[in-house]
This record gives structure tokens, sequence and C-alpha cells, in this order.
């Protein structure tokens, strides 16, 4: 089997063909198509209403496609829903948990119910870092909390894969970096880790591909960075603000910086800020300081205005309202 | 954790905080017991009579306990799939592998064992009284058996409903609505209203007594009227009833794309042949043809409503099924069912069986009929009453079948289905009315211009009591009437049929 590892043919994790999905009159997804390797952490971004959950159920089996077809490990979800049930592990966006009832109760209904031994709860809990919540009401955690109690439900039939819808909406920033670190540990464990978002930042960092959806459209799919070469090669610029010394040099750091090779749109120097478009990523910023170094501008900083990531998914989804 | 029962054991870990659950069930044991003693105290001071006083107390004690299971229960109940719906944890749970029949029973049986918590607490009072006399052990342990399935339907129906309503305020205002008006219903119907006719029958059962069922079972003699009147009907009416709620709710916790109306269509298949049976008890004990003829056609009339009622509301399937289904199907091709999924199937189904138990009813009847002066009558009445009401049941059937079939939704086709049988049923004999007051009755016979309509059935009774030849007009246009129901919903359903097949052909291409 594990040599099976380096041929190209191995059945992907997650297999999308031609989906498309139609309430009544209504096209949700259009001839969606794409694979989830093993063990990645696949970022699947759009804006609201692009048709994220409609895909995500379909995934999960809980909807039966209009058209085309989806394989969990090689298993249809339509026919097989069953298998694919044991296979993956869904959290749906905004899930709830149980009145009047502790965290370890909680997990031991949801062992109960896949039917694994109690001790596996012990596992999970260990898992997630949660040890300390055992014992309180699920209703009275923090929605951090309750999103890793939610990762921990998840995790107790050992699935292959995770499907996450929004795991890190409402989540506040110390939260959201806790969850980004556990599902790293989890890639590392082997599993392979779906999850959708609306806001990209928090997720630049850890996912190993993307798909950007549209109004039910896949518009970009593949590596974060080569999505975003992709898009420098075509109209995308970024963007970057550069801090320099205050002093005599405003007009000529603004000179210097327009008569770099790349860089467009140079907004003259504020109070010892100036910012800038430019294409040819950090190659150009790099020209541009040591073009500034020589010109004896003293460079103080540079940053990107935006993530990638995040350049990538405004480009592509122009237009739509967030 | 329980891993037989983790649903039912997680409801009862959360009931158990409830902090409210032991002060209710204080205060209702305490209101109570002291509103029944205050009633003993006045019932006794003005009669004195302590045989009397048990058995209003009797009489008391589960017309309440009947009301606490009726609102309690429900109540409960009726929150218990809806705030999973609600509180977004029903995706995980029916994800975990759990069969919506599996949840179905847990919820129903933690519903029922919260309303029972309050029968319980309630029980020490209901031995106030045989303590007076007038009712005796036995009878006060068969009232609380009565109740037991009072409670049992009531945590049905909270359940269902709540697998029916989205959200739980909706879900519970449905479900006390729903318990309050049946459960007061069926408390005036069979509780009190059919006391009287079980007094005439058997005098050791007091009239106006609502509880008299359990008096009954030890009261009454034992034979043939005692097993069809006091075992077989309440145990199909009680029976059918739980198995279509619990059917219900299974089939709201099943996603769209499985054969959500399985269930329904066995429950359908095996309760009409049961429900008709129960219609036909009252039948068989009648004590004289008259009487035997008179209650055939209230059965009828009850029968054909049920099934009229149970087709509009099952009957309206898609044309075909999911394709998960179908693959399921075609994966157990071996063992096929007749309770198929699709439409065609499903009306042939519910067609086939509620014409031959009616049949069979009819038959019934007619094998116990007399062979006396009026046996041509009576024999003549029943079966126009039970061949009209076939004929257009039929026709109710093959006109949905078309509608569906020709794509209409499944609320306007029960709609316009509704529509065109109120105005058969009234039409014909509005325009007699009206043809006779324009022509000042000088014309002819007019009656049989209202035959269309199956409420003709009166006339073709008046014609066969009539030994006025004339009348026979009337009759032979009920007949003609009975033959063009029967033709005209033959027909559609065939063309329903023909439509259903070229719409799979097209979606197999
Ligand atoms: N069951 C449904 N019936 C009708 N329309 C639906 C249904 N589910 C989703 N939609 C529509 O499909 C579109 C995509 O929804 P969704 O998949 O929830 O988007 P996202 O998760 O990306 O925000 C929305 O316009 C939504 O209104
Ligand atoms: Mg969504």
């Amino acid at each position: 089997m594990s040599a099976a590892v380096s041929q190209p043919d191995v059945t992907p994790a997650i297999s999308v063909k031609n989906l498309s999905m139609r309430f009544g009159g209504f096209q949700a997804v259009q001839n969606l198509s794409f694979d989830v390797g093993h063990g990645e952490i696949f970022g699947f971004i759009g804006p609201n209403g692009a048709g994220k959950t409609t895909t995500i159920r379909v995934l999960s089996t809980m909807l039966e496609p209009t058209a085309g077809t989806v394989e969990v490990c090689g298993k249809d979800t339509t026919y097989d829903p069953e298998e694919v049930r044991r296979l993956i592990g869904y959290m749906p966006d905004h899930a709830g948990v149980y009145e009047r009832i502790t965290v370890g109760e909680f997990l031991q209904f949801f062992a109960a119910a896949v039917g694994v031994p109690k001790h596996v709860v012990a596992g999970v809990i260990e898992l997630t870092d949660i040890g300390p919540l055992r014992d309180r009401m699920v209703t009275s955690l923090s929605k951090g909390q309750k999103q890793r109690v939610q990762l921990a439900r998840v995790l107790l039939h050992d699935p292959k894969v995770l499907i996450l819808d929004e795991p890190a909406s409402d989540l506040d920033p110390r939260a959201r970096i806790e969850m980004r670190d556990l599902l790293v540990d989890l890639a590392k464990n082997g599993k392979t880790v779906f999850l959708s978002s609306h806001i990209l930042t928090e997720l630049a960092e850890v996912c190993t591909q993307v798909a950007i959806l549209e109004r039910g459209r896949l518009v970009a799919c593949g590596p974060v960075d080569a999505i975003g070469r992709s898009m420098r090669n075509e109209t995308h610029k970024d963007t970057a603000r550069l801090r320099i010394l205050p002093g005599a040099h405003d007009e000529r750091a603004t000179d210097i910086v327009r008569a770099t090779a790349g860089v467009h749109d140079v907004t003259p120097v504020q109070k010892g800020f100036l910012s800038f478009a430019y294409q040819g990523g950090d190659e150009t910023i790099a020209a541009v300081v040591s073009a500034l170094v020589a010109g004896g501008v003293g460079v103080v900083g540079v940053e990107p205005e935006r993530s990638e990531l995040e350049q990538v998914f405004l480009s592509v989804t122009a237009g739509e309202q967030q | 954790m329980n891993l037989h029962h983790p649903i039912f054991v997680r409801e009862m870990q959360a009931s158990m905080r409830l902090a409210r659950t032991p002060w209710l069930l204080m205060i209702l044991t305490l209101v109570l017991g002291l509103g029944l003693a205050a009633f003993g105290a006045m019932a006794t001071s003005d009669r004195g009579n302590p045989a009397e006083l048990g058995q209003g107390i009797f009489q008391a004690f589960f017309s309440v306990g009947y009301l606490v299971a009726m609102i309690f229960g429900p109540a409960i109940s009726s929150a218990m799939v809806a705030s999973e719906r609600e509180g977004r944890t029903w995706e995980a749970l029916i994800l975990s592998g759990l069969s919506p029949q599996k949840i179905a029973k847990e919820k129903f049986l933690a519903g029922l064992a919260s309303s029972g918590l309050y029968i319980i607490a309630l029980s020490p009072i209901a031995g106030l009284s045989f303590l007076f006399g007038g009712v005796s052990a036995t009878e006060v342990f068969l009232g609380f058996v009565v109740l037991f399935a009072v409670a049992c339907l009531a945590s049905l129906l909270g359940t269902a409903l709540s697998a029916v309503w989205k959200q739980q305020r909706g879900a519970t205002i449905a479900t006390l609505t729903a318990s309050i008006m049946f459960g007061g219903l069926l408390f005036a119907l069979f509780g009190f209203g059919s006391s009287f006719a079980m007094h005439d029958k058997w005098h050791a059962i007091p009239e106006a007594h609502p509880i008299w069922l359990p008096l009954a079972w030890v009261r009454a003699p034992f034979g043939v009227d005692y097993v069809l009147l006091l075992i077989c009907m309440p145990i199909i009416l009680f029976g059918t009833a739980g198995w279509f709620l619990y059917e219900t709710a299974v089939a709201h916790m099943k996603e769209d794309t499985d054969d959500r109306a399985s269930g329904y269509r066995r429950w359908f298949l095996w309760s009409v042949p049961a429900l008709g049976f129960a219609a036909m008890c009252p039948v068989l004990v009648a004590d004289s043809d008259r009487n035997r003829v008179g209650l055939a056609v209230v059965s009828g009339v009850l029968f054909f409503g049920f099934t009229f009622a149970a087709l509009l509301l099952l009957g309206a399937e898609p044309v075909t099924a999911s394709k998960r289904v179908l693959m399921r199907l075609a994966r157990q091709a071996g063992r096929r069912s007749i309770a198929q999924p699709g439409l065609v199937t499903t009306i042939a189904m519910f067609l086939g069986v509620s014409l031959t138990t009616a049949a069979a009813m009819m038959l019934g009847v007619i094998a116990t009929l007399g062979s006396g002066g009026n046996s041509m009558r009576n024999l003549g009445q029943v079966m126009s009453a039970y061949a009209y009401g076939a004929a257009f049941f039929l026709f109710v059937g093959g006109l949905l079948a078309v509608l569906r079939a020709r794509g209409s939704n499944a609320l306007l086709a029960r709609l316009i289905t509704v529509g065109v049988v109120v105005a058969a049923a009234l039409g014909p004999p509005i325009f007699l009315l009206i043809m006779k007051a324009t022509t000042d009755g000088a014309t002819g016979d007019l009656v049989p211009l209202a035959s269309p309509s199956p409420l003709y059935v009166a006339a073709m009774f008046d014609a066969l009591e009539s030994s006025y030849r004339a009348r026979d007009a009337d009759l032979y246009a009920g007949m003609l009437c009975i033959v063009g129901w029967t033709t005209l919903g033959t027909a559609l359903f065939g063309f329903a049929y023909m439509r259903a097949r070229r719409l799979r052909a097209l979606a197999n291409q």
C-alpha cells in the first residue's frame, strides 16, 4: 500500500466531479470539479451565499447532487452514504451543543451514538486539549472552547477526512490561532482537513490548497502561492507601504520608487509613508529598497498592505458583497 | 453512558438538572390532592353515599390524569426533535449513524418517562377513590393502564409534531393546540359520548362517566361483543393512531434524499384493513337489521372519509424516488414489497387496499343481515352505499395521480382534488334545489339531477324504501353514476400510469 503513495492515480481523499446543485429554479452550485489529496488542509473559500455549505452538505451525504458525483476515499456519497459517514467527521457551521449536560457527557453521548467504546473519549479530550473543561456545562463554554469540543466530537470515530464548515467564524483572534494550530496538528496526524471560510486571513498560513468559489462556480483552485502567481501574471497587482526616515528626501524617494521596474501608482510621501502598487512579487520590493538605499534614502520598513491570499480572494471575487 | 439508549440517557440527564421539574411535580400533586379532598368533603356532606363518592373521585382523578397526560406529555416531547434542529445539533446526530427510527423511539421514550413521572407522582391520590368504595382496585389499576396508553399517544404526538416543525416554539404551540383539540374531542366523543351507548348495552357501566373503559373491562360480561367492542376496537384505534404518529416522526426526520414515505405506506397497508375491521365491530354487534344497515352506512362513511384523508396526505408522492433510494431498491431487488416508492405504485396500493377492505366490509355486513321481509331493501341499501363510495374513491385516486403525474406540486394537487371533491359532492344537489325552485316542482322527477354527487346515496336509500315504481329511475341514475365514476377513475389512473412511465423513461436516458 505504501508504494502507492508515489503513484499519481491514488484515490484522492475527496473527489468532486462536475457537481451541480439546483434548488427549484435556483442554481446554487454549478459544474464544480476538484480533488483533495490525503493529508492536505484544503481551504474552500468564497463570500457568503457562494454555495460552500451546499457543497459541504453534498460531501457529507446530507444532499443528493442534481448532477455530478462526489467521492470520499473512493466511496460515492449518493450511493454509499453509510460508508462515507464513517469516513468523514462533519462539523456544521454554527454547530450547537446540548443544554444541561457536561463536556464529558456530551462526548460520551456521541461516542455511544457512533458506537465507539468509552475510553475513546479520553483520547479525543487529550488530543484537543480540553481536559480542564471536562466537567463544565457545555453551554457555559466560550465560543473557542465550544469549537474545540465540537472538534473532539468529530474525531470520536477516527474519521479520515474532517469536513469543517466555517470553523473559525465567530472566534476571537486568540481562539482562531489555537484552532489553526489544532488543525495543523491533525493534518500531521494524517487527517485530511476540508474547511470553508468567507474570511481569509486566518487560513492563509495553514492551507496547503485552496479553491475559491463565487456564485456557485469555481474561479480558482490550487496551492495558495500558485494561485497568487497566476494572478500576478495577469492583472493582479500587490500594494505595499514603505516607511522612510523623515527628512528632505521625500521628492527624491518618490521619484526613485516610480523609476523602479514593476512599480505603478505611487502615492507621494506623507508623514514618512509612501505606498505603491507593484507586480513581480518580492523581487520588485527588493529592487525598490536597494534603489532607495543607493539613492541615500533611509528605509525604515516595508510591509505588503494585505496578505497574499486575501489579495487573491479580493481580486477573484471582485464586486461581490461580503 | 449506556451504549444502547444514548438519546434516552442524555434526555434524562438533562431533565434531572432542570430545576423546575420537582417543583411542578409537588405543586401538581398538592393541588390535585387538595382539590379531590375538598370535592370529597363537599360531596359527603350533601349525599353521604361513600360508594358514589368513590366513583366520583375515580372519574375526577382519571379525568385530571388524562388532562395532565394530554398536556405535559406533548409539551415535553414537542421540543425534543425541534430543539435539535434549532440548536444545530441535528446534523451531528443524524450523521452519527443513529437511524431516524431509533431516534424517534428514544425521543418518544424520553417524553413518556417525563410525563410518566407526573402520573406516578399523582398515583397515590387515586388510592382515595377505592378507599371510599364504589370502584375496585382492579378498576383503578386498569384506569392507569388506559392512562398509560393515553400518555403514550400524547408523547408520540409531541414527538411527531416536533419532527414536523423545524422551530421549537412552533412545534410546542402546534402540539399543545393539537393535543388540547384532539384530546378534548376524543374525551367528549369516546369518553363522554360513547358512555351512553355503552350504558345502553351493558347497564353495569354508569352513564355519562367519561372514564368508562376500565370499568367496562371489569363489569361487562365476557363474550363476542366484549371482545369486539372492548378489546379489538380500542386496541386497533390506539395502535393505528400511535403507529401513524411514529411514522410521521420518522418520515420527517429522514432527509429529502431518503424514501420518506416508506413507513407511511407500510402503515397504510396494515391500518386500512385493521380500521375497516374496527369500523365493522359495532355493525357486527347491532341488535337489529335496521340498526345494522344504519351503522354499516356510518362505518362506510367514516372508512372512506379516513382513506380519502390518508390518500390526500400520503398519496401525493413524486413520480419517482431519488437516485439513492432507487439504488437501494435495486440492491434488494430480491425481496420486493408492495409498499414501493413512486406515485403510481403508491396510489395503486392505496386504491387496492382500500377497495378490497371496503368490499370485505360490505360482504361482512351482507353476511350478517337476516333474511326477513325487508332483506332485499337492506341488501340494496348496503350495496348502493358501498358501491358509490368505492366508485367515487377510485375517481379521487385517479384524479390525484393524474395531477401529480402532470407535474403539479403536492400541495396544489391536494387543493385541486379537494376542490373537485367538494364541487362534485355539493354541486349536483345545489343544482337540483335551484331547478326545483325555478320549475315549482311541476315537471316530472328531477331527483336524478343530483346523482353525480356521492350524497345521492341518500336518494337511493329513499328509492329503496319506497314501493312506488316511479322511483326506480332514481335508482338507475345512481347506478349509472357508479359506473361513470368507476370508468372515469380507471381512465384517469391509466393516464397517470402512462405519463409516469414516459417520465421515468425520459429520466433514465
Ligand atoms: N435548501 C435550499 N433551498 C433553496 N436555496 C438554498 C437552499 N440551501 C441553500 N440555498 C441557497 O444557495 C445559495 C448558497 O448557499 P450556501 O451554500 O449556504 O452558501 P455559503 O455557505 O457559501 O454561504 C444561497 O443563495 C442560498 O440561499
Ligand atoms: Mg455557509
